[in-house]
């Protein structure tokens, strides 16, 4: 691609119409930046989902301030949307940005900031501030322009403003789609299917609303047309069967009616949230409920308590939400009532981090309990697998009679990935129950000695009848006043998951079976480990990866295929000690969440590389680490 | 009868959500299968792959489904009557969900009853949820199977449920204009219900005007052309194809708050009515007409909701966010005299 110094920046004039120089590349990201509420993320959504559409292989990733409402034109308002290309697969957001859409300076500041903008890559930026009627933005400008100088960007200065008020009245309701018309022209994107993804977006507007959104599309296609010397082709290779496109948020809704769900009861909370919105657009066509309580308490109280009456239900939250549910989580286990409970992993504690990716939920999922309250936890890693969960976790929550724990998080709940469409099957859908007669003398938990297993009954079963409760029981549901009934539950409710977990089969290993570094991840960091081991291989290096999808009970044979490896590391998005930090040592260092289970499940030394930078981790940065522990055989 | 190219469009354009209702039947028809092959289903007898099917990619790529089927004891098998009633069930679904299994269209006779066959048609399409109820209370034991039975050979309209209310497909129903007394479908517009008239005959000038309600979307047009708003409302729908010299309108929900920004009168007959249509005497036909006209009168002072920010004149004395100014403009424009004039 053409790079030009800072110093060479203008507007481009028509002349620049001639033949565009075609930049072919088998993976382009680019990113689209505005303030909060000027609609780039809506611009780059669209854009993700016509390129997946088309069959490039996309990953899309949201740029979210952490507020609702920052102060405009200041870098933390940067909001927006990465979007990777690819000709094919794409599995996570990548390194830097090669192409940027800035709707001012101070966003794309902060991007440059962040370290997200590759040296070279090639930036069109709204004009319009340069020569504001406002003194103070005109400095601003011209200081941010300062900062940037230095750096190999190719700036690219588009009128914006100028051009939409051709068409609307106020252009910061109208520039995204401007932009989105300028990079549909500039990587050839299907105008028809973008118009069509328009006018979805846009169905529950008025027509004239529409209209002004497609007219201001097509302008900015014209604009890059006349106006720019270049475009970006990545070629795509059709996928061989039938592909869907959506977010870890809508392959969890649209996964819960394809598990046979009837309830969803949630508190809105991000970035949960928008699954359950979905949902609630969609869920009654197909038999189900989205109930909206009153606080985090009361919905997973009306999820038990449907479950409970026989209806499949599940509730969706994110780490605070988490926290306020737990001692229900706990009637949930101890009365063995089949539960879903999805976590969209956010940054924590407290309220954190609401709009940024973090996978810091695990071990609160696993003993945020008082007393001891075992329970399946299942970490999807892609979008694809996002939808699979959830037939899963609902038939084993209603074989194993307990809640189901799924670890999602900010980065697959935003994120945009084309995957093969799924076959639905009825098995999947059928009902929850075997509400065949119960037999003389059934009781309430007929936990089989060996298995822990027993069969559920409902209130109104005939033969059923029992009374539920939270207080430590017997077989008969009857509290305990004895020393062994307390035992006995516990010994019962813990064995099926050693019978569950002796039915797994043994994690993949991807890369040389044995060697010098195996680098274990759970959740949405699959690709970004995968693709740096895959680099780190091509390099010679000795790295293999290992994903893990169940945490509790752990996938089986992990200390026999740790015991191949030189060393064994887990990279997450959490928190830990860094080695080298003051009063820090081997004994109190704290360590990564999965790696802290590892280390107690397998008694192997599994040292961690972790970080909670808000954003999802970057290939480049990863092999950077496995260069060195390959290297060296430590994190230290 | 009504020209057969009017009715192909009226059912060209429902189809989508009839067939989406179809396929629901059919869905759940499969569903009460998998539901008795569960039941059936034993270790020698393909309860692996059934429960690796149930498990769903994520849990069977990773799970040994013939270990874990191994420790599930076979589930106790239903009883010969519960299973016949679930088996009618799924069987009642089936047949409705075949092509020509659903009531779409139905004939009032020339002096019929438009309520009582429309009302028939729908308990008809209510044995769907009959059968659903069925398999549902046969699965729970057992109980009341005999009501269930009655209820899956027909179910009416007043006992379907809010979640069935808003499943239900759309109906056609062709009927003479002298036995168009629509305001008797009044009971029937609830949920998703959509219900469209192809009048034969002369009619009344506004027969659906009775039938405004702020939730409800109401088409009275000379052709199919604006059934695609109707076919795309999430809410309760009426239509009727009328001659051309009755009134054209649509009452469109998503109009506004206001009765008139809701309301788009295309024609309005110049002369009030003067004989009877059927029962409807030509003074109900006119209260019809002035009912029409006085829901869709703009008060004078107010301006257009689509005119917006850039609306001028009498907006400029009443502004738009003073609720008394508003309701004194309306006060007004019932007073309005004009048209004595």
């Amino acid at each position: 691609m053409t790079v030009a110094p800072i110093s060479d920046t203008r507007t481009p004039g028509p002349s620049a119409a001639r033949e565009p120089h075609i930049v072919r590349v088998a993976q382009h990201t680019v990113e689209i930046v505005s303030d909060s509420g000027e609609g780039a993320q809506k611009c780059g959504q669209i854009f993700g989902r016509v390129s997946a559409m088309m069959g490039n292989g996309t990953w899309t990733v949201e740029i979210i301030p952490a507020e609702i409402q920052p102060p405009p034109r200041t870098p933390p308002s940067a909001s927006g949307n990465r979007v990777r290309l690819g000709t094919r697969r794409v599995t996570n957001w990548g390194d830097e940005a090669d192409l940027v859409v800035a709707f001012n300076e101070q966003v794309l500041l902060h991007r440059h900031r962040l370290g997200a903008l590759r040296e070279g890559c090639t930036i069109l930026i709204e004009n319009w501030w340069e020569r504001h009627e406002d003194e103070a933005i005109r400095a601003a400008w011209a200081e941010a322009m300062q900062e940037l100088d230095g750096h190999q960007y190719r700036f690219i200065k588009v009128p914006m403003e100028e051009q939409c008020l051709t068409v609307v009245d106020t252009p910061r309701r109208g520039k995204n789609m401007f932009v989105l018309g300028m990079l549909a022209w500039i990587y050839n994107r299907d105008r028809d299917k973008t118009r069509e993804l328009i006018a979805h977006e846009f169905r529950k507007k008025a027509r004239e609303i529409l209209d002004a959104n497609v007219a201001l599309l097509d302008l900015g296609w014209q604009w890059a047309a006349e106006h720019l010397d270049f475009r970006v082709e990545v070629p795509i290779e059709a996928p061989t069967e039938p592909q869907v496109v959506m977010n870890g948020n809508q392959a969890l809704a649209i996964g819960a009616i394809a598990a046979g769900m009837d309830l969803c009861s949630m508190y809105p909370i991000t970035p949960a949230t928008s699954a359950s919105h979905y949902l609630s657009e969609i869920f009654e066509k197909y038999g189900g409920v989205v109930h909206q309580a009153e606080d985090e308490i009361a919905a997973i109280g009306v999820a038990v308590g449907a479950s409970y009456a026989g209806k499949v239900a599940f509730t969706i939250t994110s780490g605070p939400g988490l926290a306020l549910k737990t001692e229900f989580i706990g009637l949930a286990v101890m009365t063995e009532v089949p539960l879903v409970i999805v976590d969209v992993q956010r940054g924590g504690p407290s309220t954190g981090l609401p709009t940024k990716v973090e996978q810091s939920d695990l071990l609160a999922v696993l003993f945020g309990q008082p007393g001891d309250a075992p329970k399946v936890v299942l970490a999807p890693a892609t979008m694809e697998e996002c939808f699979h969960v959830m037939t899963t976790a609902r038939r084993l929550a209603e074989a194993f009679r307990t809640p189901v724990v799924v670890l999602s998080d900010a980065n697959l709940a935003t994120g945009v990935q084309p995957f093969p469409r799924p076959t639905v099957t009825s098995d999947a859908m059928a009902g929850a129950l075997d509400l065949g007669p119960l037999g003389e003398g059934f009781r309430a938990y007929e936990w089989d000695a060996q298995t822990g297993l027993s069969r559920r009954s409902i209130p109104g079963q005939p033969g059923g009848e029992h009374t539920a409760t939270g207080l430590s029981h017997d077989e008969h549901s009857r509290v305990g006043y004895s020393p062994d009934v307390h035992e006995r539950g516990c010994a019962m409710r813990s064995r099926k998951f050693a019978v569950l977990q002796q039915s797994l089969r043994p994690p993949a290993v991807c890369g040389p079976e044995a060697g010098d570094l195996l680098v274990v991840g759970w959740g949405s960091t699959l690709g970004a480990i995968e693709e740096a081991a895959e680099r780190a291989r091509d390099e010679g290096l000795s790295v293999s990866t290992l994903h893990l999808r169940f945490l509790s009970p752990l996938e089986p044979g992990l200390r026999e295929i740790f015991a191949r490896f030189r060393t064994v590391m887990t990279i997450e998005i959490n928190y830990s000690d860094d080695p080298q930090d003051p009063y820090i040592t081997d004994e109190n260092r704290r360590r990564g969440q999965l790696a802290w289970l590892l280390r107690a499940q397998t008694l192997v030394d599994v040292d961690c590389w972790t970080r909670v930078p808000g954003e999802p981790l970057r290939p480049g940065q990863l092999l950077e680490v496995m260069r060195r522990v390959a290297r060296k055989g430590g994190v230290s | 009868m009504p020209s057969d190219e009017r009715l192909a469009r009226v059912h060209e354009v429902l189809r989508p959500r009839r067939d989406a209702f179809r396929a629901a039947l059919a869905a759940t028809a499969e569903q009460i299968r998998a539901f008795l092959r569960a039941q059936r289903a034993t270790p020698s007898n393909g309860r692996g792959a059934r429960l690796a099917s149930e498990l769903g990619a994520f849990g069977a790529d990773r799970i040994d489904v013939t270990r874990l089927a191994s420790v599930f004891q076979a589930g106790a098998t239903l009883d010969p009557a519960t299973n016949t009633a679930v088996e009618r069930a799924a069987a009642t679904l089936t047949a409705l969900a075949a092509e020509g299994g659903l009531p779409v269209e139905v004939d009032v006779p020339s002096g019929g009853d438009l309520r009582q066959v429309t009302g028939e048609a729908l308990a008809s399409i209510g044995r769907a949820f009959g059968a659903v109820r069925a398999f549902e209370l046969a699965r729970a034991g057992g109980r009341r199977l005999e009501d269930v039975a009655l209820e899956a050979n027909g179910l009416p309209y007043a006992r379907w449920s809010r979640g069935e209310r808003r499943l239900a497909p759309p109906l056609v129903v062709t009927v003479d204009g002298a036995d168009l007394r629509a305001e008797c479908l009044a009971e029937f517009l609830d949920g998703t219900q959509q219900i469209v008239l192809v009048v034969r005959g002369a009619c009344a000038p506004a027969p659906l005007v009775r039938l405004i309600t702020p939730g409800t979307f109401v088409l009275q047009a000379s052709d199919a052309a604006g059934l695609d708003r109707l076919a795309a409302w999430e809410g309760p729908a009426i239509a009727a194809l009328v001659p051309d010299t009755a009134a054209r309108f649509t009452h469109d929900p998503m109009g506004g708050a206001d009765a008139w920004d809701r309301l788009t009168v295309a024609f309005l007959p110049e002369r009030a009515p003067r004989l009877a249509v059927g029962g409807a005497s030509a003074s109900q036909q006119g209260e019809e007409l002035r009912l029409l006209r006085v829901l869709a009168a703009r008060p004078t002072a107010l301006p257009a909701a689509a005119d917006g920010a850039g609306a001028v004149g009498a907006a400029a004395t009443v502004p738009a966010d003073d609720p008394a100014g508003r309701l004194a403009a309306w006060l007004l424009a019932q007073a309005d005299l004009s048209e004595l004039g």
